[in-house]
């Protein structure tokens, strides 16, 4: 009876020394794993869902045509290049038939942002994630740094000539903005005028 | 009796105990039979993980990722482009003809606006009131202001020859937003012409290289269309 009793609570006790010593660890084993699990399977939905929409992308890409290509790095190529942008801006006073006096080129400087107040919230940048580049009417966000340089331009002649070269500097095939713009006859019907010009020009780089 | 009594106390007990030692083993079998398809699971879901994110390169990312910048970078300045020139038919349309625009300042405000400064010379108050009425006419400088003016007389021998010398200097100033000076493609401006065609591919050549225009052979042809594209406009 004694050892019959002995034996049965022997077995109690090894049971319970398994249940806690075997059994609960691997619980706690198998409970970490469902999680992995849980977050492996929202991972792969969401690198699904990134390679569709990249996928996508990759496609809009691939349609893009060399010359498109050409245009858009034309328009906002990765560095801006003074001389070139200085020769341009030559080539239309010219063509235009004005006379170039001066023509001085700033820094290459990060685009600075603007509240709609207009004080400075940050210098610079496009928000890659968002594709949010201004937002009331400035650059906004933080990532790629969008460069901006400017010139002052002064140039001579007549009224349609600078005319005709605002035009040709507005539907340049790269931005050549024009942020002041400034003139002052000095003597009445005077048919030559100065004419001073503050221009930009943008650049983003790549990575 | 009292025998009886005891064994089926033991009984009782034999079972409970021996119920749970082996629903223990079993538990752990269990357990670790679950625990191994729960692992081949996990390991499945790595390796589909890993051949989802070999699908594309990063080098694939990064250069989507930069040409997506580019053209929305691209947009942004497109869309927040302006046009000043538009401003002088503007003003061309309402100026009197007794009133003699001197001088102009065009600023690119920082809040996306634009100020511009007329600079005029007139010889009465009354000239200035009737151009201002004149600018209420004006798609871009409707709400002008004359925001400064200065009234001088010259020097003469006498008093009828003061009156004649008197001239006003005034300053109409507006600020408005950009969006209304907006670039537009020359072919929505204006109703035409090859000539203008001719010029904006001259233009857009000039823009890209000046090698290009130099060493061309077609320069000269392309500049002679430019300057009568110029008059044309004109």
């Amino acid at each position: 009876m004694r050892f019959q009793l002995g034996i049965q609570i022997t077995l109690l006790v090894v049971a319970l020394i398994i249940a806690f010593s075997v059994v609960k660890p691997k619980i706690d084993s198998i409970s970490i794993d469902q999680n992995e699990v849980a977050g492996y399977k929202a991972a792969i939905e969401n690198i699904g869902r990134y390679n569709q929409h990249l996928q996508t992308l990759v496609n809009q890409a691939n349609a893009l045509s060399s010359y498109d290509r050409s245009v858009l790095e034309r328009y906002l190529p990765k560095e801006i290049d003074a001389t070139l942008v200085a020769s341009d801006i030559s080539n239309i006073v010219s063509r235009n038939r004005l006379l170039l006096l001066d023509i001085v080129p700033g820094e290459v400087l990060p685009v600075t942002v603007y509240s709609a107040d207009g004080q400075v919230v940050e210098t610079s940048a496009y928000d890659p994630n968002t594709g949010a580049l201004m937002s009331d009417g400035s650059f906004g966000g933080q990532g790629d740094s969008l460069m901006v340089q400017q010139f002052e331009v002064e140039v001579v002649g007549t009224y349609e000539q600078m005319k005709a070269m605002l035009s040709d500097l507005e539907r340049n095939a790269y931005p050549l903005k024009i942020v002041e713009f400034e003139f002052e006859l000095e003597e009445v019907n005077a048919s030559l005028v100065q004419y001073s010009l503050l221009l930009e020009t943008y650049a983003l780089p790549a990575n | 009796m009292q025998r009886t009594k005891g064994t089926r106390r033991i009984y009782v007990l034999a079972y409970i105990s021996y119920i749970v030692f082996f629903s223990t083993l079993f538990s752990v079998i269990g357990v670790y039979v679950y625990g191994a398809i729960v692992s081949r699971d996990l390991s499945s879901l790595r390796e589909q993980l890993v051949v989802e994110k070999q699908r594309f390169s990063i080098e694939d990312i990064d250069n989507i990722e930069q040409l997506h910048n580019r053209l929305a970078a691209a947009e942004e300045l497109l869309n927040h482009s302006s046009a000043p020139s538009r401003i002088f038919d503007d003003v061309e349309a309402i100026v009197a003809s007794n009133i003699y625009f001197s001088g102009m300042q065009y600023k690119h405000l920082p809040n996306n606006q634009f100020q511009v400064d007329l600079i005029g010379q007139a010889d009465n108050f009354t000239e200035i009131i009737s151009q201002r009425n004149l600018l209420g006419n004006s798609s871009l400088l409707r709400d002008a202001k004359v925001v400064e003016y200065d009234y001088s007389v010259g020097e003469g021998e006498n008093a009828n020859n003061l009156l004649g010398l008197a001239t006003l200097s005034f300053v109409f100033s507006d600020t408005r937003d950009i969006s209304s000076i907006a670039y537009m493609p020359e072919e929505a401006i204006v109703n035409t012409q090859s000539e203008v065609e001719t010029e904006n591919v001259v233009i857009v050549d000039s823009a890209t290289s000046t090698t290009e225009t130099v060493d061309s052979s077609d320069t000269d042809s392309e500049e002679s269309s430019t300057a009568t594209s110029t008059e044309v406009i004109q």
